[in-house]
């Protein structure tokens, strides 16, 4: 115990874990001018993908963009390091358009830790934090397990699901992080001590095969698209070459064998006792569940240009790796297959994400931020969302200001943090397009008028992506000025109209009014009206904009409507003892999550309608007594 | 505490006094001599607290909470029926410490206990202030959920039909098999013909509420006076003051099956020697433009005149009965195949004086007011849910609309969500986790 005030180092901020959430908080803490030390059990593996290649896909693309758009780093190391990138839902509304890259793992890591090493003001260390330390009410540094105690004003806590992880493979059980990592041991009873709440989820993944085992002739080929779009707001392509992944089916004997060995199942046979997400069922859970089906898809995807290591979706699984083998072997393409690496369930800590504010801070210790799958989520992209927030938020109060909370309608990052902090959730929360009542207003080609002012105003947009910004939004204000050019019967552009499939206009009209007919796209518009087409983004966002614009009007008035009760104010030191009528679990509720406006408080499960009734009647009992 | 008569005073033969709050048993203990035991009927006597003076002989019953409708502890007093015995009982109650409860402060004290829901809450609310048999009914069936559950059904079909289209979305590379828009559109049919039924329901449910508003109309000395007297007789309504209707002396309450009816007399203007026959069609005019239906009265010993015409051309676009007056004395200079011929509307001969016709009549009236439906179906008779229905079905509507003009599938999901959220607002019930248990049930999901 000697060491123990060893003060090693002092920093404003210090960030646990470099995950895809750490990455990105120590990125906009150390932007915004704090002094920043982030940690990393293994600096060889920070921003490491452990389980899917691939970054993006509907709501997971809008958070990516979203990211960038306040001036993160996950979409543009994305851009430098696909192998496929891929448009989803172009047959479905412009608002869950999402983009999806397949990634090469080690290209992303080197990238992103490039990154991280040339930045300034932000230093970067292996080491294993143990303690987070306190005066009782807030933060003031850390310890690792080494003995060094470094001085700081904020913690922001990433990571992942190393606290007192587990390792499941069949009948085989190891503390261990993901991918042979080392856990974090210790610092689940220390937040224990501080007072916090932690639960235990269960998450998983497939086996690894190698290429050269299986054949691929045998299986369906899936390419990337043409012309790939980015996810950045900052261009950085360069005309990478894509490769295809590769779909192939389980059978009813692949079924067969996993039903003759559930009994080795961890999941079924209690030793797992984590709660796993619905969405990414393992494949013993999805032949169980889902009986009558013959066949599931298999994708195999590649982890990098220059390894031969294939992931294969659809197969995740924790049972033994003799099953394993097996049950891969009975699939088309994959007779031969050798496993690279099994597949493997991990359960973790996470701390319930009730115990957060809305700006990620823990509510009762000052200066703890929480962020990524220590939050109860899921997904590379999830944690990025709220690293930079809780980055940004730590960066914010060592400054002395106001903490940043995104809405429900600006951001889908503000869903997901409104949902993780007001309802929790009971399983490894992953975005969905679904989740988001304004999606119209979401969407991903929007996410930089959306949010990069914000980032601007924090202090995280640099020059180059400012710039870059107000030259789109320029363009954008451009084409719609060129969009109001009349259009007059008989004209040269009316007389082409028919070319379109589109009919002439019978009164003056404008290229705005021909661009709203469904018939109608702005590129084939461009050709005969002579239309701006340089800029691909811009023109598509200004397309949407007009074609839809009854709809979106139709949700920014609901909005207006719900922002009446998000205005609505609870005083944060409301005795809901003294409200008389609330339900026991209302009260219950209200007490523990102390929702700060009354908009908040009806999203919070278990506090009904009457007992808002009996809130609102309480607030304006209270209101008449102060006034 | 809080304390009421919790029967309409002076009606029926006993009254029912009701006390609520954490102290109910207390302050009841003081006025009734029984024993009160939870959940046991007993006899006593109901004295006044002051000098124990006996008021009434009363049964009694105690409801520990929270097993009672307001979910506190709740006392009832069983007394004789009429005015005063009901009062002093309640008087005592106060003097034993209870204040007298707001109208419909019990009902809250329900709703924000969690006892009963909105939809139920304000279906008390419509049974406190229900003026007769049939809306009495309404109100009750709404009570007792049947409102709720046709939503349910709406609801859980519009579920469905959101979660496959989210589903789609959300994993475009899943094996979710794509909604067929045949299917969607099959389903959202099917979805606003209940919305549809249910609002149709809702016109009804305002004339239970409000009672029909009938004008009796017709030149003068055709009948219209006596018509209204004979209409009124045994049916004259117990209860005179209804709420929402301005009432004078024009306007006359009765019950038809159960179903109330004003009937707007415009044979209360007189007809003077200083009124022009044109003015009596003006005035008759005006009793139209607000009526539910309307009862043109001819003159069979006369015939059909100008003015009788003009007022059957005035009327064309509502309800009409035309009663043919005075058949008794068999002049028959009304051809009821040409009233039948020239307007669309039911035709009936009667008799006031000799009492013809009458009861078809009365027929008639029932089957336009209401549709002769039974009154075994739901009605919605809350303006808040009539509106919230509306929304629901315009909602769908639109989603239909869309569907069809082959706008993307997920703009229709917008609109059934909130059609959904709509619904909701009438049973208190939210949308999203629900959607995404349904996709995580039916759709085989994930990596």
């Amino acid at each position: 115990m000697g060491a123990i005030n060893w003060v090693a180092g002092e920093y404003d901020i210090v960030v646990v874990g470099l995950g895809h959430s750490g990455c990105e908080a120590a990125l906009a803490a150390a932007r915004m001018g704090a002094k920043t030390l982030a940690f990393s059990v293994n600096l060889d593996n920070i921003a490491m993908m452990p389980c899917n290649p691939s970054v993006g896909g509907p709501a997971k693309a809008h958070l990516v963009r979203e990211v960038d758009a306040l001036g993160g780093q996950i979409g543009i190391c994305t851009d430098q390091s696909y192998l496929q990138m891929r448009m989803l839902n172009t047959g479905k509304g412009p608002a869950v358009w999402a983009l999806r890259a397949q990634c090469d793992k080690r290209e992303y890591y080197r990238n992103m830790r490039q990154v991280l090493e040339s930045q300034p003001g932000l230093d970067l260390k292996q080491g294993l934090i143990t303690e987070v330390v306190t005066d009782g009410r807030s933060v003031t540094g850390v310890k690792t397990a080494t003995g060094m105690y470094y001085t700081c004003r904020a913690v922001v806590l990433t990571t992942g699901v190393y606290l007192n992880a587990r390792v499941i493979v069949g009948e085989h059980s190891v503390a261990s992080g993901p991918n042979g990592q080392m856990p974090a041991t210790g610092l689940s009873d220390c937040l224990r001590a501080l007072g916090l709440q932690l639960g235990r989820f269960k998450t998983g993944t497939p086996p690894r095969v190698s290429r050269k085992s299986v054949d691929l002739s045998q299986m369906e080929p899936q390419y990337g698209e043409d012309t790939p779009h980015g996810f950045s707001f900052i261009p950085s392509r360069h005309g990478r070459p894509q490769m295809p992944c590769f779909l192939t089916y389980t059978n009813p004997k692949t079924h067969e064998i996993i039903r003759a060995n559930l009994h080795r199942a961890p999941l079924f046979s209690g030793v797992i006792e984590g709660v796993g997400p619905r969405y990414c069922p393992s494949i013993e859970d999805k032949v169980v569940r889902f009986a009558e089906k013959t066949a599931h898809q298999v994708f195999l995807e590649p982890e990098g240009r220059d390894t031969a290591e294939m992931y294969v979706l659809g197969l995740s699984t924790s049972l033994p790796e003799d099953v394993q083998v097996e049950m891969l072997r009975s699939i088309k393409g994959m007779e031969r297959v050798q496993i690279l690496r099994p597949g493997y369930a991990i359960e973790y800590d996470y701390v319930i994400p009730t115990q957060m504010r809305h700006s990620l801070e823990c509510k009762t210790i000052r200066g703890l931020y929480c962020a990524g799958q220590i939050n109860g989520t899921s997904g590379y992209e999830e944690a990025a969302a709220q690293g930079i927030i809780a980055g940004i938020n730590a960066a914010l109060s060592v400054r002395g200001k106001e903490p940043l909370v995104l809405g429900r309608d600006e951001a889908y990052i503000g869903v997901l943090i409104d949902d993780l902090v007001l309802k929790g959730t009971k399983e490894p929360y992953r975005m969905l397009t679904s989740r988001a009542e304004y999606r119209l207003l979401l969407r991903q080609g929007s996410a930089d008028r959306r949010l990069t002012p914000i980032g601007r105003a924090v202090g995280l947009v640099g020059d180059e992506r400012w710039s870059l910004f107000q030259k789109k939004q320029e363009r954008m204000e451009q084409i719609r000025r060129a969009l109001s050019a009349p259009v007059v019967p008989g004209s040269e552009i009316d007389e082409r109209l028919e070319e379109m499939g589109t009919p002439r206009v019978k009164t003056q009209s404008t290229l705005l009014g021909i661009l709203k007919r469904p018939e109608v796209s702005y590129s084939r518009l461009a050709v005969i009206a002579g239309l701006d087409i340089s800029d691909k983004e811009a023109y598509t966002e200004v397309e949407t904009e007009v074609k839809y614009e009854g709809y979106i009007t139709k949700q920014m008035e609901e909005v207006e409507r719900v922002r009446k009760l998000e205005a609505r104010r609870i005083p944060q030191d409301l005795d809901y003892a003294m409200i008389h009528g609330l339900s026991t679990e209302g009260r219950e509720k209200l007490s523990r999550i102390r929702p700060e406006t009354v908009g908040q408080a009806m999203r919070i499960s278990g506090v009904s309608s009457a007992d808002i009734s009996v809130l609102l009647v309480g607030l304006h009992r209270l209101g008449g007594r102060r006034a | 505490m809080i304390a009421a008569v919790s029967t309409p005073l002076g009606r029926g033969g006993i009254a029912l006094v009701r006390v609520s709050g954490a102290a109910a048993l207390n302050v009841a203990r003081r006025v009734f001599t029984g024993r009160l035991e939870d959940h046991r009927v007993s006899y006593g006597k109901v004295i006044d607290p002051r000098d124990r003076e006996v008021i009434d002989e009363a049964l009694a019953w105690y409801m520990k909470a929270p097993k009672s409708y307001t979910k506190q502890d709740v006392v009832e007093i069983s007394c004789h029926g009429g005015a005063v015995a009901a009062k002093r009982c309640l008087k005592a109650l106060v003097l034993a410490g209870a204040r007298i409860a707001e109208p419909g402060e019990f009902t809250r004290r329900a709703f924000l206990s969690g006892r009963i829901d909105l939809a139920q809450a304000e279906a008390v609310a419509d049974i406190i202030a229900a003026e007769s048999e049939a809306s009495m009914k309404a109100a009750v069936y709404q009570l007792e959920g049947l409102l709720s559950r046709q939503l349910g059904k709406v609801r859980e079909s519009l579920l469905e039909v959101l979660a496959h289209v989210e589903a789609v979305v959300d994993f475009p590379e899943d094996e979710v098999e794509d909604l067929r828009e045949e299917d969607l559109e099959h389903k959202l049919r099917e979805t606003l013909g209940i919305l549809d039924r249910l609002l149709e329901s809702s016109s009804r449910g305002r004339i239970l509420r409000e009672g029909i508003k009938v004008a009796i109309v017709g030149m003068p000395n055709v009948g219209k006076s006596s018509l209204l007297n004979a209409m009124l007789g045994t049916n004259r309504a117990i209860v005179t003051d209804v709420p929402g209707t301005t009432r004078d002396t024009l306007e006359e309450c009765m019950e038809l099956e159960g179903v109330p009816m004003v009937l707007v007399d415009t044979a209360g203007i007189r007809d003077t020697d200083d009124l022009v026959e044109s003015l009596g069609v003006q005035r008759s005019m005006q009793a139209l433009s607000t009526a539910d239906v309307v009862i043109v009265v001819v003159d069979d010993s006369v015939g059909l005149t100008d003015q009788d015409r003009a007022i059957l051309s005035a009327t064309l676009r509502r309800p009409v009965i035309v009663a043919v007056n005075k058949v008794d004395r068999g002049l028959g200079k009304v051809s009821v195949e040409e009233l039948k011929a020239a307007y669309p509307f039911p035709v009936v001969r009667i008799s006031v004086t000799e009492e013809i016709g009458l009861d078809r009549l009365r027929e008639v009236l029932l089957e336009l007011a209401v549709g002769g439906a039974g009154f075994e179906s739901v009605y919605v008779t809350n303006a808040r849910h009539i509106e919230a229905l509306k929304v629901a079905k315009e909602s769908i509507t639109e989603a239909l609309e869309e569907v069809e003009r082959g706008v993307p599938l997920d703009f229709a999901g917008m609109n059934v969500r909130r059609a959904i959220v709509h619904l909701g607002q009438i049973t208190g019930e939210t949308v999203d986790a629900d959607v995404l248990d349904r996709i995580f049930e039916r759709f085989c999901i994930g990596k």
